[in-house]
């Protein structure tokens, strides 16, 4: 899997990098980038806006995209892709439209504690200004979401309930399609917040039965910038867009506009087409080999890390039923910002904080962690230097400590 | 020593320890030697807001000199605090008006924290130095 890496042979301060950071983003396959490059060498035109043939071929190319991933997503209609510049986007989209069209006073919205703050401070804004309210769905002490609770959460008032799929904090994996069923039996709709998800479980939005689905392309090595927020058609159908500019109206009489057909009306302005067409060549490269098997080959070096933490005296926050994805660690006595500095190094690339979910790590009565995120391109014989690393950054802090 | 003196002296030994790691055991060894701020000392309203780490500095005026305590959850900030203490405490309010802090721009001093505890020390010297000009 390296040779289609290269930068993964970097490294860092003279040691061997060990990329351990894939929840924050994927390395760019060399596929994927030689499609980038391919397509400014070949054929850079504007989509949906002029005839010529450069613009006829990158519009081809996008669509294409739209297609690719539309068979990822296991969605019915390439109309219910929207292209958007990430996961925060696609929901900030979404919550614009709930806000200006869909909320009453009292209507109530339901979020999980484990959501990432793309996915909680736009409903709580949006509920703000609607007057609407905000339902938060507790954890368990174990890191997993209250079901019980979430059951009695929802209510004749329930318009919406955002979920997330995988926590990009502790790596819950949340029954998203019992809670889509459970939500749907109330008369909501859901939102699924699939970021980490997309990585580490086959996705399909149908079997799932979710209304709105939405990620970003850099989770799954595409350029920064591309995301989508999936919708259902029906739903889709009846939405005004909540943005607007070039691109998304079909005509202008005088001061009435008449909106384009799904999914133009609601990508106004100039689609970020090669972020597109970066994602439908990830999203290939990925389909060579599975999200299946690459989700085994992460899960394998994911284990042996926790093994590692524990056997050198750290602890894994939560104990969810299923966990994919990411370990969140802490040691005692040392604070993880040290530790993740420290193992920089030495090769490892890491994360400390509260990885944009603060809240979520509150409930657990913890700031920051340590967070650990292999991916399908990490393997086994980097454990050893991944022992080693913490290791001596332990015994460095472990000194500071006496 | 003067100020100027003092942070040549630490910027010196930060640039004899070329590599990262060496700087982070330098900043590790400062940690352990700084006194900090007993646990039972540490207010609320001592804290640097918008330290990543938990962070607090304590200030006061004898006689016309700087007291300061610092300490912090991250032993790389508390060493950097207290290369900072080494600087600025017992110093008089017109010797901090005139001087220039330029650890923060040091590489050596800084390459190992992050943007956000940058800022939280950057909020620190902005402090000292309102609180010398007052």
């Amino acid at each position: 899997m390296t040779e289609y890496f290269p930068i993964l042979s970097t490294q860092v301060n003279g040691s061997p990098l060990l990329y351990y950071d894939n929840a924050a983003t994927l390395q760019m396959a060399a596929p994927v980038q030689e499609a980038v490059a391919e397509h400014y060498r070949t054929c850079n035109g504007n989509v949906h806006r002029s005839s010529h043939a450069m613009a006829r071929s990158t519009e081809e190319r996008m669509e294409a995209a739209r297609e690719t991933v539309r068979a990822f997503l296991g969605a019915e209609y390439p109309e219910e892709i929207l292209f958007t510049s990430g996961t925060t986007q696609g929901i900030n989209l979404l919550a614009r439209i709930y806000e200006d069209q869909l909320l009453q006073p009292g209507d109530e919205i339901v979020v999980t504690a484990l959501e990432h703050n793309s996915n909680f401070l736009p409903w709580l804004e949006v509920c703000r200004r609607t007057r609407a309210v905000l339902r938060v769905v507790p954890l368990t002490p174990d890191g997993d979401l209250d079901l019980e609770a979430y059951e009695r959460l929802l209510t004749d008032r329930t318009r919406l309930v955002c979920m997330t799929w995988i926590s990009n904090a502790i790596g819950t994996v949340n029954p998203v399609e019992r809670m889509t069923a459970l939500a749907h039996q109330a008369g909501a709709k859901v939102l699924v917040d699939g970021a980490q998800a997309v990585l580490h479980r086959p996705v399909d939005v149908t079997r799932l039965g979710c209304d709105y689905f939405a990620f970003s392309g850099h989770k799954l090595g595409a350029l920064t910038g591309i995301g989508v927020l999936y919708g259902r058609r029906e739903l889709l159908d009846n939405l005004r867009p909540p943005f607007f500019g070039g691109g998304m109206i079909s005509t202008l009489e005088g001061l009435h506009p008449s909106y384009a057909p799904l999914p133009y009306r609601f990508e106004a302005g100039t689609p970020n087409y090669v972020g597109a067409i970066s994602l439908g060549a990830a999203i290939d490269f990925l389909n060579r080999f599975g999200i299946r098997a690459l989700t085994a080959q992460a899960e394998t070096v994911l284990n042996g890390i926790q093994s590692i933490v524990l056997a050198h005296g750290g602890s894994i926050v939560g104990n969810p039923q299923v966990r994919a994805g990411v370990l969140s660690v802490l040691f005692p006595g040392v604070h993880p910002y040290d530790l993740a500095c420290i193992l920089d190094p030495f090769g490892v690339a890491v994360r400390a904080g509260h990885h944009c979910a603060s809240y979520a790590l509150a409930q657990l009565c913890i700031s920051e962690t340590l967070r650990i995120s292999p991916a399908f391109y990490n393997e086994p014989e980097e454990l050893p230097q991944f022992e080693e690393a913490l290791e001596r950054a332990l015994h460095l802090l472990g000194i500071a400590a006496s | 020593m003067d100020m100027d003196e003092v942070q040549r002296s630490i910027q010196e030994d930060l640039t004899q320890l070329a590599d990262p790691l060496s700087q982070m055991e330098y900043l590790l060894a400062c940690a352990r030697a700084s006194q900090g701020i007993p646990p039972e000392q540490r207010r609320e309203e001592d804290l640097v807001p918008s330290c990543q780490a938990r962070t607090w500095v304590i200030t006061s005026w004898d006689g016309g000199l700087l007291r300061m305590q610092a300490d912090s959850e991250s032993f790389l900030v508390k060493g950097a605090l207290a290369l900072l203490c080494e600087v600025y405490n017992g110093r008089r309010r017109e010797d901090i008006q005139v001087f220039t802090c330029r650890l923060l721009e040091d590489p050596g001093f800084t390459g190992r924290l992050t943007g956000e505890q940058r800022k939280g020390l950057a909020s620190i010297l902005e402090r000292l130095h309102e609180e010398a000009a007052q």
